[in-house]
């Protein structure tokens, strides 16, 4: 028998709010960031070309080991990009991977905004000890987001992925500990 | 080590498209509200282009600091 999904989870930023996708939040925007090479060039996640495929996919999202948070600007309700949450190793590991589809909101701290609260929901809201997230070593962006929030790079495995676009790369492991959160949070400037 | 320090501030002032002065030799990107996800990728690019070589991910990863910008130039000089 199936075990029952988890409520639907929400949390919010100066600017974002953040909250469990919905059906109806499908639009062809989004199923568009999917069939962006160069934005899902460092991704792995499926290759979804219709509403339906990317329907179908959100089904797997539990909200109680899996979660999809969609991002929206409180300003504008525009999607900004979204959020899939994992929670594993029974409740002691957590990851957050991110998108940002919306090019309006590049290189604004979004990610560092809305990360930091994610981190807060991983840690503080669902427990996790460990935060982990792998990175395509030459996907800088991503690595400035995990460093500037206080993540170590565990280790570098050689030419262990291949980019969308087909070239091998490096993948960095990052790790964050709950007690080192405990210590970063409150101090960061940013 | 002085000049390497002088050289990482105007590569990473250029990077983030804000004045020398505003980069501080002990800046990091805890510190500095300009050096962004963006910032941080044409600062690897400018780095990679001026050391001439893709630049180890190993490398890549502690890359925080002004200081640890001067240290790979410096490395460079030594090479």
């Amino acid at each position: 028998m199936a075990r029952a999904r988890g409520k639907p989870i929400r949390t919010q930023t100066e600017r974002f709010r953040m909250r469990s996708m919905r059906p109806s939040d499908v639009d062809d925007g989004i199923v568009g960031w999917f069939g962006d090479k160069d934005l899902m060039n460092y991704t792995d996640y499926p290759k979804i070309r219709t509403r339906a495929h990317l329907l179908k996919w959100l089904k797997r999202f539990d909200n109680r080991e899996r979660f999809f948070l969609a991002i929206f600007c409180k300003q504008t309700d525009a999607l900004v990009g979204f959020y899939t949450l994992t929670v594993s190793g029974e409740g002691m590991v957590g990851s957050a991977n991110v998108v940002i589809g919306n090019r309006d909101f590049w290189g604004s701290e979004t990610v560092i905004e809305t990360r930091r609260k994610i981190l807060d929901l991983l840690f503080y809201g669902l427990h996790v000890h460990k935060v982990v997230g792998s990175v395509a070593s030459r996907n800088f962006p991503a690595i400035y987001n995990y460093k500037a929030l206080g993540f170590r790079c565990e280790g570098v495995l050689k030419e262990h992925v291949k980019t969308g676009k087909g070239e091998l790369c490096d993948l960095c492991v990052f790790g964050l500990l709950r007690s080192e959160w405990d210590e970063i949070r409150g101090d960061q400037k940013k | 080590m002085t000049d390497h320090v002088s050289d990482a501030r105007k590569l990473l002032a250029e990077a983030l498209d804000v004045e020398v002065d505003e980069v501080a030799a002990d800046a990091s990107m805890q510190t500095l509200d300009s050096w962004t996800s963006l910032g941080h990728m044409r600062l690897m690019l400018a780095l990679e282009e001026t050391v001439g070589r893709e630049l180890d991910p190993v490398v890549i990863v502690e890359i925080v600091t002004v200081t640890d910008i001067a240290a790979i130039l410096e490395q460079r000089q030594q090479a």
